[in-house]
């Protein structure tokens, strides 16, 4: 198999099937997240995806849905700030939900206590559009200190479905859940964006090896900007000391595996291992392992 | 005379730090090491392989006490696979119950290397954890939850399984000194230094023991109450 035979296949095994019982799941949250803000607000705003599913860089192995909710700019339904209409989004939600305030989204988890807030992988993201125009857009900043950012989802999704990088993207985005890098998905698709714009042409396995050695020797002077907003929103902060040491320490390290181990053990195996095959092997690694334990819950008090 | 604060252990001992991540980076390339707020963290993948094959695998979170390498690291599953139940012996926190705190002198005994607490107890937890979702069984047996998980143990140490007399023994093993005068706990009427002395003492010596690895655990949880 040569390179890209191979990372061919791990990018089909990151494929979400539309009609698979993730995509269902996804969808019927969905329906259900929409049904509860008509509930609330009626039929004035825009809802509809963003994030991964809208640009097509979404991958099996960690997967979020984004919706956005979005109110013309001169309806005061939700509220007449952006921090009502964030606040009142969230309270509408937890007639259904465990909302999780994050910076300009609301996480959606399980409401019921005996699931203990399992998280659905939904971020609900509230704003409202500047103008008529309904294409830039206000979000509210729980977090920092300017309180609202002005974005453009439109722009992001053409941005990233035009910029000829989204196999890259998908395997870095691969490659991010799999060591933990700590850097959010949209900063790092920016990233792989700007270091592969001369690198369309080349073959995917020398785009990947290439955004490691940006990330290696270059992490210090790395930068993004939004393209939908490029002096207005302020990226810098995002990429701090701290994530460009692990960027560099981590690329470092893959860069590593990949000269002494081949693309498989950067991410594995190309064939997902069937069932029965993968008990049979669990069950020979249970049978070496020095001293087997039982797991153990207690209430802390 | 003012007491001068201990830096933290990676810096007291940056030679022992750099042979734990030449040791990691080793066997485990898809963990590394990061410090936030004097706090050393070991995340990524954590693998589970077979025959050379990674089969499965969980993404994870290693925190290292200040102490370390006294103090049992705590660890994690941050990739939100494992549902946050009782059941499957995982907290809401994301901290994973690698086993009865009392069988920590078996499990992560004095001088454990950092491979083989990931080798060992971590390993087996995963693995554990993989085979119970494909068959709903737990391929080591599981403890029960809470008081009843500590009474097993006991049961086990005395082969004790009276409810009174287990319960007497978890209060003699936490006592500062054990004296070989006292009537026994199983409540045989005899002196325990003709009973089940070996026992007691076995079982003290566990809990003196779990006292000082989970010492930065237990006061972390004291501070957030």
């Amino acid at each position: 198999m040569t390179d890209e035979e191979y990372l061919s296949r791990i990018l089909k095994s990151q494929d979400l099937d539309p009609k698979g019982p993730e995509m269902d799941a996804l969808e019927e949250h969905r329906q259900a997240v929409e049904k509860l803000l008509r509930k609330s607000f009626g039929y004035t705003s825009t809802i509809k995806y963003g994030g991964s599913k809208a640009k097509g860089t979404m991958i099996k192995e960690s997967y979020d849905l984004d919706i956005v909710n979005y109110f013309p700019h001169d309806d005061t339904t939700a509220g007449d700030t952006l921090e009502d209409i964030y606040n009142n989004t969230a309270q509408a939600l937890e007639q259904d939900y465990f909302v999780e305030r994050k910076g300009s989204a609301l996480r959606l988890r399980d409401k019921n206590p005996k699931n203990k807030q399992v998280d659905f992988h939904i971020d609900v993201v509230p704003g409202r559009y500047f103008d008529e125009t309904k294409t830039d857009t206000f979000l509210y900043r729980s977090t920092g200190e300017k309180k609202r950012l002005k974005t453009n989802l439109d722009i992001h999704i053409t941005h990233v479905k035009e910029s000829g990088a989204i196999e890259a993207i998908r395997l870095i985005k691969l490659w991010r859940v799999r060591n933990q890098v700590p850097l959010k998905n949209f900063i790092l698709e920016l990233l792989v964006i700007a270091i592969l714009a001369d690198w369309k042409r080349k073959p995917l396995s020398g785009q990947l090896i290439h955004v490691w050695e940006e990330f290696r020797d270059h992490s210090d002077t790395l930068s993004v900007k939004d393209p939908a907003n490029p002096e207005g929103n302020d990226l810098s902060e995002v990429l701090n000391d701290y994530t460009r040491s692990m960027l560099c320490q981590i690329a470092t390290s893959t860069l590593r595996q990949l000269e002494n181990g081949g693309w498989e053990a950067v991410f594995g195996p190309a064939d997902e291992i069937d069932k029965d095959s993968k008990l049979q092997a669990l069950r020979g690694v249970a049978a070496t392992l020095p001293a087997s334990r039982k797991p153990y819950y207690e209430e802390k008090k | 005379m003012r007491k001068r604060s201990k830096a933290p252990w990676f810096k007291r001992n940056p030679v022992f730090f750099e042979k734990l991540k030449a040791d990691v980076a080793a066997c485990y390339p898809n963990l590394h090491f990061s410090v936030r707020e004097n706090q050393v963290f070991l995340t990524g993948s954590f693998p589970i392989e077979h025959e050379g094959q990674i089969i499965d695998h969980y993404a994870i979170e290693i925190e290292f006490p200040q102490t370390y390498p006294k103090g049992i690291p705590l660890v994690r599953e941050v990739g939100g696979r494992i549902p946050r139940t009782p059941d499957r012996h995982i907290y809401a926190t994301e901290d994973v119950c690698l086993f009865l705190p009392l069988e920590v002198s078996s499990a992560y005994p004095e001088g454990t290397s950092l491979l083989a607490f990931l080798n060992g107890p971590v390993q087996s937890f995963f693995v554990g954890q993989s085979i119970f979702e494909l068959t709903g069984e737990w391929p080591f047996g599981q403890r029960s939850h809470g008081d009843e998980g500590y009474a097993e143990y006991v049961t086990e140490v005395t082969g004790v399984k009276d409810k009174d007399a287990i319960y007497r023994f978890i209060l003699a093993m936490q006592k500062d000194e054990i004296k070989g005068y006292w009537d026994c706990p199983c409540g045989s009427g005899k002196k325990l230094r003709n009973c089940h002395l070996q026992q007691v003492l076995k079982l003290h010596r566990d809990y003196q023991y779990y006292l000082r690895q989970y010492a930065w655990i237990n006061n972390r949880y004291a501070d957030q109450k």
